[in-house]
């Protein structure tokens, strides 16, 4: 497992989760739903990784998101659902060979992309935030807030995958 | 026994994928009720001393607002001080109101200030970091305000942080009274708006108004009596005859920086004395 020691996916961990942490989770004051910026690290890890340390990278990332939001457990749930569901949604929705691809704008197109990476936030988000809730008793609400947390979430990943993709060309 | 091997070698990432979330939904059930919340949450001293230093920076945009807000409460407390000297001046001598005054001031409740290191406002479960914790004299079950009204409760404690469940949580319940009317009720969250929260428990014959003030019953060992806590913004009939009596909270739950922890000094006596008394009906 190379990938797994790859001191650039490191570095992308402790960013995301610092990001995710110290900035993304105080959007609260906006009144609109709070990005998970987060699992851009679960969305971007190779598509050939070994699917048992995905499971366990995802568990651990969760966990140390739920450390910090005091959302025990809840995230750690929704990312081990989205990285055992992974492999499913990147052969429905990435390019036909994805045999051994880090997913981006390059190697997957944009809107395969985009189209990928937004149904692994929805299913994050939609789990996460009727654990969050706690009951069905106000699921227009929590289906509210999760639509806009979505949004915003997408919105974030554009960004940043469009950077990386123009970086990346510069070079 | 081959064949069971081999089952369990060919769905290994499944069953890895059940234990794990097995694992999560156990920490989700556990630690995630009201009481439990102590364990793997913000009060947590790693993340309590990362949020304090994320909060040192934020606090100064923030500095404007609460400068202006301090002035005016010295403003208040001095004009306070100068009531209250004059009434010892009266009182310089032991008279019986003087004495009773002193007992009064013995089982007072005493303030300690606290500054919020992190905060939600959006969730249905909110909560709020304090930067005092046991080593300060926190403990759980005091009550939490600020110059604007009632913020919540202290659920844990950690030593240097204390994590408070606040009015916007859904499973916060406060006792409170509607000023001058002496009708109890009780505060709860429904988990929409940060700055509303519901009255309940308040018979449908009793007359109240927009505008009531709501304060504090002072019916627990948690808040003195007579802490503003908001206004009523509606009191609409619903479908069902019942009254829907919004409050609209006093202190803005988005902003809060400083905050006051009340002691009640004598809460634990209260607390035994009503326990021994309903064990011996």
């Amino acid at each position: 497992m190379n990938s797994f020691l790859n001191i650039n996916l490191i570095t992308e961990w402790v960013l995301l989760i610092a990001v995710q942490v110290l900035v993304l989770n105080g959007i609260d004051y906006l009144q609109l739903g709070t990005p998970f910026l987060f699992i851009l690290f679960i969305i971007d890890l190779p598509t050939d990784m070994n699917r048992i340390t995905l499971l366990l990278t995802a568990f651990a990332t969760g966990l140390v998101v739920d450390i910090f939001s005091s959302t025990p457990g809840i995230h750690s749930t929704a990312c081990v659902l989205i990285a055992y569901l992974k492999r499913w949604i990147s052969k429905a929705l990435g390019p036909s060979d994805i045999s051994s691809l880090t997913p981006s704008f390059q190697t997957f197109g944009r809107s395969r992309y985009l189209q990928y990476a937004a149904a692994m936030v929805t299913i994050h988000h939609t789990l996460f935030y009727f654990l969050e809730s706690g009951s069905l008793n106000q699921a227009g609400q929590t289906t509210v807030k999760t639509i806009e947390s979505v949004l915003i979430t997408m919105l974030l990943i554009f960004s940043v995958e469009y950077f990386k993709y123009r970086h990346s060309k510069n070079e | 026994m081959e064949t069971l091997i081999r089952f369990f070698i060919i769905f290994k990432t499944f069953f890895v994928f059940v234990l794990l979330e097995l694992l999560s939904l156990m920490l989700y059930f556990s630690f995630n009720s009201f009481q439990h919340g102590q364990y793997l949450n913000a009060s947590n001293t790693i993340a309590g001393r990362l949020y304090e230093m994320r909060s040192s920076i934020t606090d100064y945009i923030e500095l404007g607002n609460t400068n202006w807000e301090l002035a005016r409460e010295n403003a208040m407390l001095k004009t306070q001080l100068y009531a209250s000297n004059k009434a010892l001046e009266y009182f310089r001598e032991d008279s019986t109101y003087a004495k009773r005054k002193k007992v009064a001031e013995d089982n007072n409740y005493s303030f300690m200030s606290a500054r919020v290191v992190n905060a939600t406002f959006t969730k249905a479960h909110n909560y709020l970091t304090l930067d005092k914790g046991s080593a300060e004299g926190v403990r759980p079950e005091m009550g939490v305000v600020c110059q604007a009204g009632v913020v919540g409760i202290v659920s844990a404690v950690s030593e240097h942080f204390s994590l408070v469940i606040p009015v916007l949580n859904v499973s916060s319940r406060i006792s409170v009274k509607v000023k001058d009317k002496s009708q109890t009720g009780t505060l709860v969250w429904k988990g929409d708006d940060y700055r509303y929260a519901s009255l309940e428990d308040v018979p449908s014959y009793i007359p109240i108004a927009k505008g009531d003030t709501i304060l504090t019953s002072g019916y627990s060992s948690i808040f003195p009596e007579g802490v503003f806590v908001g206004r009523i913004e509606k009191n609409e009939r619903g479908k069902d005859q019942l009254l829907n009596l919004k409050v609209g909270l006093g202190p803005d739950f988005s902003k809060l920086v400083y905050v006051d922890i009340i002691d009640f000094k004598n809460a634990e006596e209260m607390k035994k004395l009503e326990r021994e008394g309903t064990a011996n009906e």
